[in-house]
């Protein structure tokens, strides 16, 4: 005999009930929903990223007003040419520089420019093309000048352009170049000159400080002249020993070399069943960032970075078997009668389950950066960089291998499949080259052969094997200067 | 097996791992115990799914209070006080009133033990659901739990006396269940 009670409690203390998956996500939820001590680490991250642009943003600022500042004192120094020349018209002494000089204010009111800007890329212009458009100035507009040089900061100076000149036969040389100053720029040179044969092609001609040669005084004698001008080459600013900020895009195809490590010793042909049903596919990833280089050529960067590693999932079920039933008909006609047979065979074919999988492992990224970039002459610079990349997220999904050699799902989205793998993964190391070209003055394209290290497993500590991973990759790039 | 491999892993190294957020290592222990656990809460609730509501809600309280536990008895004992604390919480909360009635009746009620062969464990929580509410969370404490009856009083808010009448009471029930069983296969 027994107590009633204690038969009740022995059977049932160690007794196990089902229970449904939807707790442990349930009960997951509840847990790691909570709000988290606070990530040092990453708001320090965030607080360099707001610095470093609020900095980048002064920086820019500072450079613009800088620009308006030269702006204003281009404009002084023309219109101080402007007077000296009417003071030179006015006093007998100053004119023997050039005697044409003495109508100019008159004519110079009277005369009309026409500007056609185009806005093609390229920097050879072609005289005569139908389709450009056409910007009737004239210099009786009293806000030419101020506008010509605010130009000089703007778009239309970026580009090839022509001038053509109507001339009404009371403009001087001094005039005619006064408007083309005014209304193209100094930094344009003009490289064709219609009315011009080539051999008597003058540069000097658009230079109001230089004399005017024959050639020219003799040109503005005609009705008509058209002058194309190309912006001269600029200097790269990436080549300058200056401060440089600048904004990249980078897309990255990558190789990746993974390395399996198991940590328990109780799965000793696991490593090899994983290699063996698991290929590295292609990979890649796509950088976007701001940089700064110093006068030294001292490079800094950060930038958010998203990274894709692609692996193929190859498994044929060795146990698996596709039956295949053959069906074999014969009719045999004995005495005029006729018999049909049935015959039913069984064909096993094995290895016939196979399941492809295309796994992804997903990382968005912190890269900062630092290097030294040298310039070879303008157009080409090479650079060395080394860095940190923070991982701040890291998902997954594909099929793998279980410790039962069994295919297995695993997901970081759906919390009830198979779990290996964290969900960051902390820092990881990256160096790479680069090697530029300043395509203009202000945009560079780069190839950079880059190798990045995840040296910590991307599995959750406690799995039974580690997976780190290196990275050789070939990224290529813009940058442009802000 | 489980698929998650903490061989070797004791107890503490796995709290640790908890408390330092670890996200498997939640779920290791929770499988670990979440069966056995679910034996204790479906002998408080009436349904399966009010037994995974209470299973859930003391799992919470587990992992929310871990660093609370101090090594002194097996991590097993203090999650079923908690899931048993938690599953008397949640009834008394869900149900505004359990009916007590009072009865002093006082006797140790024996049982052939043979009775017991032909029920499986599934059947004795079978049983024990169907004992009335206030019954069943009586008996469940005093003769599961290993409560007393102050103990049970005090949780309860009754009296000493209804707790006792109650568990009396429970016994009756279930014996003259179990009779009913030995009749039909006997």
């Amino acid at each position: 005999m027994k107590k009633m009670d204690d038969i009740f409690k022995q059977r049932l203390e160690n007794h196990e009930s089902e229970y449904s998956s939807d707790v442990w996500l349930n009960v997951e939820k509840a847990v790691f929903n909570t709000p988290k001590k606070p990530n040092y680490v990453l708001i320090g991250f965030w607080a360099i990223i707001g610095i470093s642009i609020s900095l980048g943003g002064l920086y820019f600022l500072t450079t613009v007003n800088n620009h308006q500042l030269n702006t204003t004192e281009i404009e002084k120094t023309i219109n101080q040419r402007s007077l000296n020349e009417t003071k030179k018209s006015q006093n007998p002494a100053l004119s023997h520089i050039d005697t044409q000089n003495q109508t100019s204010s008159t004519t110079f009111v009277e005369s009309s420019v026409k500007k056609e800007t185009t806005s093609k890329t390229s920097n050879e212009p072609s005289i005569g093309d139908k389709n450009q458009s056409t910007l009737l100035v004239t210099s009786k507009n009293t806000n030419l000048l101020n506008q010509t040089n605010q130009n000089t900061q703007g778009k239309w100076i970026e580009e090839s352009g022509r001038i053509i000149i109507e001339n009404d036969k009371n403009l001087n040389a001094t005039d005619l170049v006064k408007s083309i100053w005014n209304e193209s720029n100094p930094a344009f040179v003009a490289e064709e000159i219609t009315s011009i044969p080539n051999e008597l092609y003058n540069r000097s001609l658009i230079n109001p400080l230089n004399t005017l040669s024959s050639t020219f005084s003799n040109l503005i004698k005609q009705d008509k002249i058209e002058l194309a001008f190309k912006k001269p080459q600029e200097c790269p600013r990436f080549y300058k020993d200056i401060w440089v900020p600048y904004g990249f895009l980078e897309y990255g195809s990558m190789y990746p070399i993974r390395k399996l490590t198991l940590t328990n010793e109780s799965y000793p042909d696991y490593v090899d069943a994983r290699n063996q049903s698991e290929q590295i596919n292609y990979s890649f990833d796509f950088t976007a960032g701001f940089g700064i280089k110093s006068p030294k050529g001292i490079v800094t960067e950060i930038g958010i970075q998203y990274t894709q590693l692609q692996e193929k999932f190859n498994y044929v079920d060795p146990e698996s078997i596709q039956t295949t039933t053959v069906i074999t008909i014969d009719t045999i006609i004995t005495g005029g009668m006729q018999n049909i047979v049935k015959d039913t065979a069984f064909v096993d074919l094995p290895g016939s389950r196979r399941i492809v999988t295309n796994n992804k492992f997903r990382f968005v990224n912190f890269p900062l950066m630092i290097g030294y970039e040298k310039n070879i002459n303008q157009s080409f610079s090479v650079a060395g960089k080394a860095g940190l990349i923070l991982n701040f997220s890291f998902s997954q999904k594909g099929s793998f291998l279980d410790e039962n050699n069994l295919p297995v799902y695993f997901s970081s989205n759906q919390l009830n499949k198979y779990k290996a793998y964290k969900s960051r993964i902390g820092l990881s190391y990256m160096l790479a080259a680069q090697f530029n070209y300043h395509l203009t003055g202000q945009i560079t394209l780069y190839a950079s052969p880059q190798v990045k290290i995840i040296p910590s497993s991307i599995t959750e500590d406690i799995y039974f094997i580690d997976q780190t991973y290196i990275n050789p990759a070939l990224s290529l790039g813009v940058k442009f200067s802000i | 097996m489980s698929p998650l491999h903490m061989h070797g892993l004791t107890d503490k190294e796995l709290i640790e791992r908890c408390i330092k957020g670890d996200r498997l290592a939640h779920q290791l222990l929770f499988e670990s115990y979440a069966g056995k656990m679910m034996t204790v809460c479906k002998r408080y609730s009436n349904s399966k799914n009010e037994a995974e509501d209470l299973l859930q809600e003391g799992f919470i309280r587990v992992f929310k209070n871990l660093n609370q536990f101090q090594f002194k008895g097996s991590l097993e004992g203090w999650i079923r006080r908690i899931m048993v604390h938690s599953s008397i919480k949640y009834i008394t909360k869900k149900v505004n009133r359990i009916e007590f009635s009072e009865q002093n009746e006082l006797e140790d009620i024996v049982v052939q033990e043979n009775i017991f062969s032909s029920l499986s464990a599934e059947d004795l929580l079978k049983m024990i659901d169907s004992l009335p509410k206030g019954y069943k969370t009586i008996f469940n404490m005093y003769a599961l739990e290993g409560f007393s009856h102050s103990e049970i009083a005090e949780e309860l808010g009754i009296k000493t006396s209804t707790s006792r009448s109650q568990l009396v009471k429970a016994r009756k029930y279930l014996i003259k269940r179990l009779n009913n069983i030995q009749k039909k296969v006997g």
